[in-house]
């Protein structure tokens, strides 16, 4: 107890400026310094010294060791903390709150006190120089230098005068304690004077209402063991009120007389929250508050001065924890960058480093700052947790409040955890999402600045933190391990299922992951340590701090023993007493790894207790239980430290152990007392991760295991790495089983594992399935542990190669001898039962452990005749061999993978063809004892005495019917087998009645399937060509072919013979009958003329549709055109432009009046239908000018019938055949112009007695004869003049042709054998 | 499912479609008819229209690749960007709107009418081979029923028998448009198969 407080938060001070890094800087002075300030605290050194006790003597002043600044503050210490409380209560009762010392009060500077002698090593020991002097406070420190306004600080100062501050203060002595006296004039004196401590940034720093849901849970949450401390020092106090109604003058001031830069608004504005009311937006200093002013109003800034006093200063930490009691929500949410003017204020390098600096901005120039900062994120919560504050020390909050100042986010900590005191970190912790480098907390560069050092520094390290300073990925090279740790510690979840009530609170802490690990000072060696500290942790020592290495560092000590200090006052929690039954831990670390991980490095030590699933992190390589076996708590950090962390393996338990490992606390204490062994074997191994199984068996529990299990278990292994590809499972199952239940047997020693206090599903299955087994015929039953008794048999050489399970019986003998073997060998399965294997038990192949007389007949029949069910066991260790089936008792199939195919001579003749596929499985040799009922129900009723040789197999013929008529519901199934085994067919026509199906009906059901029969796609074989003629007589065919046809055909279109005529009109009747219909329809009506058809039928379409157009134009229709094939658009115009020229010049036929382009119409068929059904929707528009011809043109045509005629240019009848079927529902006339080809099919449309069509024009006879009609003159007759002569010389090449290869090939013919029939087919469908 | 998917809905738009033609007097069934028959139609212009552009893809990869025959297809991709070309050309200078329909009427549709004029050429001289393939009755049948097809197709104030003319119109009126009906009517039931097979889910023509 008389142990200095060693509070965490003085580590986290030492917050240097880049520029104020010394790099000549040297422990040494540090220490040398630090042990003066020692000396000049005297008795105040005591942490819990009262506020009333007298200040220790002022130290002599600066003195040589000094440095400059350090001398100038000196003189502060000569206060009183109770000369300070007394004065600084009258000015607040009194209404003088611009005098306010309160800032004083605050734990925050006694933390800042502490942290230059604890934890900043790089402290520039060169005496003080003007231009460290001058130089600027950083941004960081100017918005920090005032409290949050959820601080103590605002808070109080915010606190009405009726609040009774004074006594508050003095019931809160830790709070004064330390504290410059409360002249703030003074302050102000020797803070002007010193140069290094510029209150500006301190005074100026706003005060604001953090946001709550920003606030750390665990900064705002003590942990309940702290509160037996704290309480009754401050059960309560008003001054954590929110700050919402008055602030202090020097808050509320803004001018700086003396010059100094006012801090930027973004700093108020930036603190200030989202949420903020007026009220709380008065706790912010104003903008016209001089810093000056706030200097001298905020002497609470002295407490640098009190830096001397720093275990003073610590020592209320705790205490003061719970004096708020309303928890603070302090608005973290905004995150603060704070603008830096590093050339107008100084601040001195441990001012860099005070904890309740929030800053936003680490003064480490080199970028590996925000990687620490991102280390801190890494662990902290995101922002917007809203912790559920419980109580809060006033102190508590201003640390957590303060990063508000700059810190953008803060230090989300498990909700609900209560954080004990000295494990709270300063707020400027929370600084997961800084900005920039520059903006990360003060307090972080304690450990970043230790890591920032130059060269010099770093040589100085411990090992183990070099070691740490490998971690990769989320730590930077630049965080001190323990922050981490703590960074890593943050995805761990809750803390184990025990009420966070229940822990100590330094467990608690180190449960929180962010904030108190963050809370835990940099590890410093033990050696590096100032002399203060390293006699504050001798005074504190416990017997394991004693045991501690020189490797381990002062602070870890310290924490561990002021744990064990708060452990001592506080009741020791149930949990610690039942240390030995870590078992209880168990089922909670199970469901929730984090409350595991959150265990405290103490618990390294207990490697033995933890369960297996902490072991497993050794296989992580991130902790090794075996490292930590042979070494005491002290030696717990060090080999952590040798270890780097990785990043988190698997939960975020196993970071959390190794993060807390790192900080031996006295949790160690305990924790030796604990029973290891509890925790190996808490969980099985088969609970633990298939791949990680072995190794953590190894890692806990295998020191348990025999050496003949180990044997056994290397020759298992050995057998099963002989097994057949495709079987591994289930022999690594069985293995691990049988591991298991070696290991079972050694559980009962490892200490007492209370299962029932695991919930059910980590229950073993074993215990789970213990009613079930009852329940069970012996031989389904399990196999126990006495069972892999034969395991121990398994010495080295043993085994047989042939009863490895590569092991195939290839032959007879084989089969007989495995068979004969097992049943030779009965006793391993008359020493089956009960089993603590659930996996084995729940093996639907278990070992059969029966006799024959349970083995009913109808089962007893399927048995091999020449097994021989031993009734006496032979004792294990007078076994000398062991047989396949002896390896693998469970009868995994895969042991005896071929037996299948033995032969049949090995069984009875009885042996049905179901026994004889179980005599591969080495399973036939174990009798059946006794029928489940759920079997017996279904055995036939007249089987059950009768002998075995008289009762057939239930799949015998004729047994088949009786078995299953012992089961309700069952189909008869006699008839079925009986006939279909007399005839081979399914008879059940006694059972089934026949369906009547005619003849007729058989052929209607034949059509209408293959109707709906999937089309069989046709024969696509390549087809062999036949050589019926060279290559050269091909060619001369075709040319003659084609030279008799052009060359006539050219004389004719050049010579026009005259003997070539027109055709005559009275042939073509469809042609008449589409010009009548035609000159039917009223001028001034709307036509439809469709272009369906590609240029390369135009040479056959065109004449008469031009001939049509034509003669619609001179009957005065209007002609709205539609190309129904993209190729036909310029097709319909280029036909009506010839239309149009071959009428007369001056005929009006203008575009837009009286005829018009629709496009495109898309669809074939579906088009048509459109078009039909809704041709203004579907032809909206012209090509030409996108105008809607249906409102001008065809402005009465509504519907599709209201087109007076309709018609259609096809290229194909099909195409024709698709208008007609789509547009002659609307009765409308439609007129079909195809080629000459199309004629045919088309045909059929007009033939018909109402025809669907009003006349088909073919080709360019039935242009001619349209022009005939219509009395056009065009060139239709020509060019059909030259069509007939073509015509006439293709027939006579067809007939002359027809006759030269008839002639040619009979002649051919009799000198050779006539090809075959199929051939010439062939290559005439290859031409 | 994508199965079951086209297949409900194949379905479904069939029945609208055919409901819309058995029930006309509800107008709803019209519009929905109407609507969905346009959207074929909009649906098959973008088929066209990602035919086209498989069809550039396969030419322009086959020229790339420099697989056989690679020539064609440049020829088909730099047919195309010229047509294209000169189509945006004239879209957006409309005084070249000639432009296309130049390369219309004088590249596209003689190319076109020429295949069309060998197609007459290979006709004949396969009638003639058949002859010499297949010398049964069907041979000579189709021989002499091509002879008077063109015979009396031809009118040359020659002395050429009427009975040509007359044998033309009546094959013309009387068994050839009887074969016609035939395979009209055919076509009619396949049809209606097609349909009931589609609605049943007996073809996927939309599947795969």
């Amino acid at each position: 107890m008389d142990k200095p407080p060693t509070s965490p938060f003085s580590l986290f001070g030492s917050t240097e400026e880049p520029d104020d890094m010394n790099p000549n800087a040297s422990r040494d002075d540090l220490e040398r310094w630090l042990d003066m300030l020692r000396e000049q605290a005297g008795d105040d050194w005591k942490p819990n010294q009262p506020a009333a006790s007298p200040a220790p003597a002022a130290p002599p002043g600066p003195s040589n060791d000094l440095p400059d600044w350090l001398a100038d503050i000196a003189p502060r210490t000569e206060e009183t903390n109770a000369d300070f409380l007394q004065s600084f209560a009258r000015e607040i009762e009194s209404g003088e709150d611009s005098q306010s010392p309160i800032s004083m009060t605050s734990p925050f500077i006694s933390s800042t006190d502490a942290t230059p002698a604890v934890s900043l090593p790089p402290i520039d020991p060169a005496p003080a120089d003007t231009s460290r002097r001058d130089r600027p406070v950083p941004g960081w420190l100017q918005n920090s230098s005032s409290p949050d306004a959820s601080s103590p600080i605002a808070a109080i100062s915010n606190k009405d005068d009726s609040t009774t501050l004074s006594s508050l203060l003095d019931d809160a002595p830790g709070i004064v304690m330390g504290r410059g006296s409360g002249d703030t004039t003074g302050g102000l004196d020797w803070l002007q004077g010193g140069p290094k401590i510029d209150s500006a940034p301190l005074g100026t720093a706003p005060t604001s209402v953090p946001p709550t849901e920003a606030l750390t849970p665990s900064i705002i949450e003590p942990t309940g063991p702290i509160r037996p401390i704290t309480q009754p020092i401050v059960p309560e106090t008003p001054a954590i009120e929110p700050v919402e109604e008055s602030l202090l003058d020097w808050l509320m001031e803004e001018d700086d007389p003396n010059g100094l830069p006012a801090l930027p608004e973004q700093t108020t504005a930036v603190i200030q929250p989202a949420d903020t009311t007026p009220e709380d937006n008065s706790l912010i200093r104003q903008a016209n508050v001089s810093d000056d002013e706030f200097l001298a109003q905020s002497d609470w800034l002295f407490a640098p001065e009190d830096s001397n006093d720093a275990p003073v200063v610590q020592a209320p930490v705790p205490e003061v924890s719970t004096i708020a009691p309303e928890p603070i929500k302090p608005d973290f949410s905004l995150p603060a960058i704070e603008p830096v003017d590093s050339d107008e204020f100084t601040v001195p390098d441990w001012m860099d480093s005070a904890p309740f600096e929030p800053i936003a901005r680490i003064p480490d120039p080199e970028p590996a700052s925000p990687a620490t900062t991102g280390a801190i994120a890494v662990g902290l919560p995101p922002l917007g947790s809203v912790p559920e504050p419980i109580e809060q020390p006033d102190w508590l909050p201003q640390a957590d409040n303060t990063p508000a100042f700059d810190t953008p986010a803060p230090a989300p900590a498990a909700e609900g955890e209560e954080l004990p005191d000295w494990l709270q970190p300063p707020a400027g912790l929370d600084t997961p999402q800084l900005p920039s480098l520059g903006e990360t907390p003060s307090w972080l560069p304690d450990g970043a600045v230790e890591e920032a050092q130059p060269a010099p520094m770093v040589d100085e390290e411990p090992s183990w933190l070099k070691a740490t300073n490998e971690l990769p990925e989320l730590v930077s090279d630049s965080e001190p391990d323990w922050l981490k740790s703590t960074g890593e510690l943050q995805p761990a979840p809750a803390p184990t299922g025990m009420d966070s009530e229940e822990l100590p609170d330094w467990l608690q802490g180190v449960d929180t992951p962010t904030p108190v690990a963050e809370s835990i000072p940099a590890p410093v060696a033990q050696n590096d340590l100032p002399d203060w500290l390293q006699g504050a942790a001798e005074a504190a020592a416990v017997p394991e701090q004693a045991a501690l290495d020189e490797d381990i560092s002062g602070w870890l000590a310290d924490t561990g023993a002021q744990s064990i200090e708060i452990g001592e006052m506080d009741s020791t929690p149930d949990w610690l007493e039942d240390a030995s039954r870590p078992v209880d831990l168990a089922p909670p670390a199970e469901a929730q790894p984090a409350p595991v991980a959150a265990v405290p490095s103490g618990v390294q030590d207990t490697q033995s207790q933890a369960p297996d699933w902490l072991s497993q992190i050794s296989d992580t390589g991130q902790f090794e239980w075996e490292d930590l076996e042979g070494t005491n708590e002290g030696d717990a950090a060090p080999v952590v430290a040798q270890n780097p962390l990785p990043p988190l393996p698997i939960e975020g338990d196993a970071p959390a152990v190794e993060d807390t490992s790192a900080v031996p606390a006295p949790w160690e204490t305990q924790a030796t007392a604990m029973d290891n062994q509890d925790w190996v074997i808490e969980l099985p191994g088969w609970l633990q991760p298939e791949e990680q199984k072995t190794q953590a068996v190894e890692a806990v529990s295998l020191p348990k295991v025999s050496e003949e299990q180990l044997q056994a278990q290397a020759k298992l292994e050995d057998a099963l790495d002989a097994i057949p590809p495709g079987e591994p499972a289930q022999v690594d199952t069985k293995f691990d089983d049988t591991i298991f239940s070696a290991l079972q047997d050694e559980e009962p020693d490892a200490g007492d594992i209370n299962l029932k206090d695991l919930p059910e599903w980590l229950k073993p299955a074993e215990k789970q399935s213990e009613e079930e087994e009852l329940d069970m015929p012996p031989w389904l039953r399990p196999t126990s542990a006495d069972d892999i008794e034969w395991l121990n048999t398994l010495a080295p050489g043993t085994v047989p190669p042939l009863r490895t399970p590569a092991f195939t019986p290839s032959t007879q003998d084989d089969v007989d001898f495995i068979i004969s073997a097992e049943a030779a060998d009965p006793e391993w399965l008359e020493a089956t039962g009960p089993s603590n294997v659930s996996s084995v038990a729940t093996q639907p192949a278990v070992s059969p452990v029966a006799t024959p007389g349970d083995l009913p007949d109808w089962l007893a029949s399927v048995r091999p005749e020449g097994l021989n069910y031993g009734s006496t066991a032979t004792p294990q260790a007078e076994r000398t061999t062991t047989t396949a089936t002896e390896l693998f008792p469970v009868a995994e199939p895969v042991a005896v993978p071929t037996i299948p195919a033995a032969p049949e001579r090995a069984f009875t003749p009885q042996a049905t063809p179901s026994a004889k596929k179980n005599q591969g499985q080495s399973l036939e040799e174990a009798d059946f004892p006794e029928i489940p009922p759920w079997l017996e129900s279904i055995q036939p009723a007249d089987q059950v005495d009768a002998p075995s040789e008289e009762r057939p197999s239930p799949f015998d013929k004729g047994s088949a019917a009786d078995f299953l008529d012992e089961i309700s519901g069952a189909l008869p199934v006699a008839p079925i087998i009986t006939e279909q085994a007399a005839t081979g067919t399914l008879a059940a026509d006694a059972e089934v009645q026949e369906l009547v199906v005619t003849d007729a009906q058989a052929k209607q059901a034949a059509i209408f399937e293959e109707l709906f029969a999937p089309v069989a796609k046709p024969q696509t074989e390549p087809l062999p060509q036949v050589q019926t003629q060279t290559k050269r007589g091909l060619q001369l065919d075709r040319l003659i072919v084609a030279a008799l046809v052009l060359i006539p055909l050219a004389v004719t279109f050049f010579a026009q013979p005259a003997w070539l005529g027109q055709p005559p009109i009275e042939s073509r009747p469809a042609v008449k009958d589409f010009y009548d219909t035609v000159n039917t329809i009223p001028p001034g009506s709307e036509a439809l003329v469709v272009f369906d058809y590609e240029p390369g039928s135009s040479a056959d379409v065109d004449p008469a549709m031009e001939a049509v157009i034509a003669h619609l134009a001179q009957k005065g229709l209007r002609v709205a055109l539609v190309a129904a094939r993209p190729a036909a658009v310029p097709i319909a115009e280029n036909t009506l432009q010839r239309a149009r020229s071959s009428l007369d010049a001056d005929f009006p036929y203008n575009y837009g009046q009286d005829w018009v382009h629709l496009g495109y119409l898309p669809g074939g068929a579906l088009g048509a239908q459109a078009l039909a059904s809704a041709p203004q929707t579907t032809m909206p528009i012209e090509i030409k000018g996108g105008l809607s011809p249906w409102d001008q043109m065809l402005r009465n045509v509504r519907t599709f019938n209201q087109f007076e005629l309709v018609i259609v240019g096809a290229s194909t009848a099909e195409r024709t055949r698709a208008w007609v079927e789509q547009v002659q529902v609307y009765s409308v006339p439609i007129g079909a112009v195809v080629p000459a080809g199309a004629e045919p099919l088309v045909l059929p449309y007009y033939e018909s007695e109402t025809p669907q069509l009003i006349g088909v024009i073919s080709g360019v006879s039935g242009a001619s004869v349209y022009d005939s009609l219509s009395n056009r003159s065009s060139g239709l007759l020509r060019t059909w003049s030259v069509y007939s002569f073509g015509i006439l010389l293709a027939a006579l090449l067809l007939f002359i042709g027809s006759i030269v290869w008839l002639i040619s090939d009979t002649f051919a013919k009799q000198k050779s054998n006539q090809p075959d029939f199929a051939q010439i087919q062939k290559g005439l469908q290859t031409e | 499912m994508n199965y079951q998917l086209s297949l409900t809905v194949a379905i479904c738009f069939g029945l609208l479609v055919l409901l819309g033609y058995f029930l006309p007097d509800f107008d709803l069934l019209i519009l929905l008819r109407a609507e969905i028959l346009r959207w074929a139609a909009i649906l098959s212009g973008v088929a066209m229209f990602v035919g086209i552009i498989s069809l550039l893809k396969v030419h322009f990869n086959k020229f790339m690749d420099q697989k056989s025959n690679w020539g064609y297809s440049l020829v088909l991709v730099l047919t195309f960007l010229i047509t294209f070309g000169a189509g945006v050309f004239s879209f957006i200078f409309p005084q070249a709107e000639g432009l296309v329909d130049f390369m219309f009427r004088y590249v596209q549709v003689p190319v076109e009418s020429t295949l069309a004029a060998l197609l007459a050429v290979l006709l004949l001289v396969a009638g003639m081979r058949m002859v010499r393939y297949r010398r049964d009755w069907t041979t000579w049948l189709f021989l002499a029923i091509s002879l008077i097809m063109l015979i009396g197709l031809v009118t040359i104030e020659a002395p050429i028998p009427d009975v040509f003319p007359f044998l033309r119109d009546w094959l013309l009126t009387v068994p050839v448009v009887a074969g016609a009906r035939g395979i009209l009517i055919g076509l009619a039931l396949g049809a209606i198969i097609t349909g009931l097979r589609i609605f049943t889910g007996a073809d996927q023509p939309y599947g795969e």
